[in-house]
């Protein structure tokens, strides 16, 4: 059994910082790519987020909201720390921190670090297992995904969509 | 030749003793230079300052990221740029496949219909 406790992933993606911002934290964007679903963010400390389910994921018997937690930290477009809940694990709430870092070949390193340590369920599941079309992308399938739509323009959703 | 990010990571999967690294941080990821060293040393004779070559080519690739924790240089397995050249470039040519099988298995349905 591997240790999943805290995962570090890491992506540089041809977009300003500002654009991977607003991806990380609006429906806008949050329905082109990965898991799809809107967004609700209260961008304040204490704020709320709710990240709801996709149709197909209410076929699959989930309810209304995929995730919920709280915002620790934000500041746009840099940082934003959270406190990340799966509603389908019965876990206590991890703890998602985003990196955004513009150089100035203008490259955006995004750095997830999600440390989980009393979540073994949600880390299974976020750390992916290769098998997207059940939904096992996890994050490096999610940020593979934001790199493609911020770069191409194009869509790329397999199990939200 | 332009070297790009899939080059590199091509290029550092392509050797026995990083793969070995990949899979002992994918194990526990989160590891230092001196257990890692520790682990090399159980298959292979290198050298620290082999082994750290190593990392720093794993490190070029994006495969892995370092964290300072306190005074400790940690090694964290990122699993992203395989996932990318999944998503790129293996997808690429299986997609088709998938469509054929997808296609016949509308035909099929609707010749029940």
């Amino acid at each position: 059994m591997n240790d999943l406790s805290t995962q570090v992933h890491g992506i540089y993606i041809d977009a300003p910082a500002e654009k991977v911002w607003a991806a990380l934290t609006s429906s806008e964007y949050s329905n082109q790519y990965g898991y799809g679903g809107d967004i609700e963010i209260d961008l304040v400390p204490g704020g709320a987020l709710r990240h709801l389910t996709t149709d197909v994921m209410k076929k699959m018997g989930m309810g209304e909201v995929a995730v919920t937690g709280t915002v620790v930290e934000a500041d746009p477009p840099n940082k934003l720390v959270l406190d990340w809940s799966a509603v389908w694990h019965d876990e206590p709430p991890s703890r998602l921190t985003y990196e955004i870092v513009e150089g100035p070949s203008g490259l955006t390193r995004v750095t997830l670090t999600h440390e989980l340590p009393q979540s073994p369920g949600t880390a299974k599941d976020v750390a992916g297992n290769g098998n997207v079309e059940n939904g096992g992308g996890g994050w490096p399938w999610e940020l593979s995904s934001l790199k493609t739509l911020l770069e191409t323009g194009k869509p790329m959703t397999t199990a939200g969509a | 030749m332009i070297v790009t990010d899939q080059d590199l990571v091509f290029k550092a999967l392509a050797d026995s003793t990083r793969r070995l690294m990949l899979d002992a941080l994918h194990e526990q990821s989160g590891q230092s230079l001196g257990a890692l060293e520790e682990i090399v040393a159980g298959h292979t004779d290198m050298s620290r300052f082999g082994v750290s070559k190593h990392l720093k080519v794993l490190e070029a690739a994006d495969l892995v990221i370092v964290r300072k924790q306190g005074r400790q240089k940690l090694h964290y397995l990122n699993p992203v740029p395989i996932r990318v050249i999944y998503d790129r470039w293996i997808d690429k040519y299986t997609e088709s496949q998938v469509r054929a099988l997808t296609n016949l298995k509308q035909r099929a349905e609707n010749h029940h219909e």
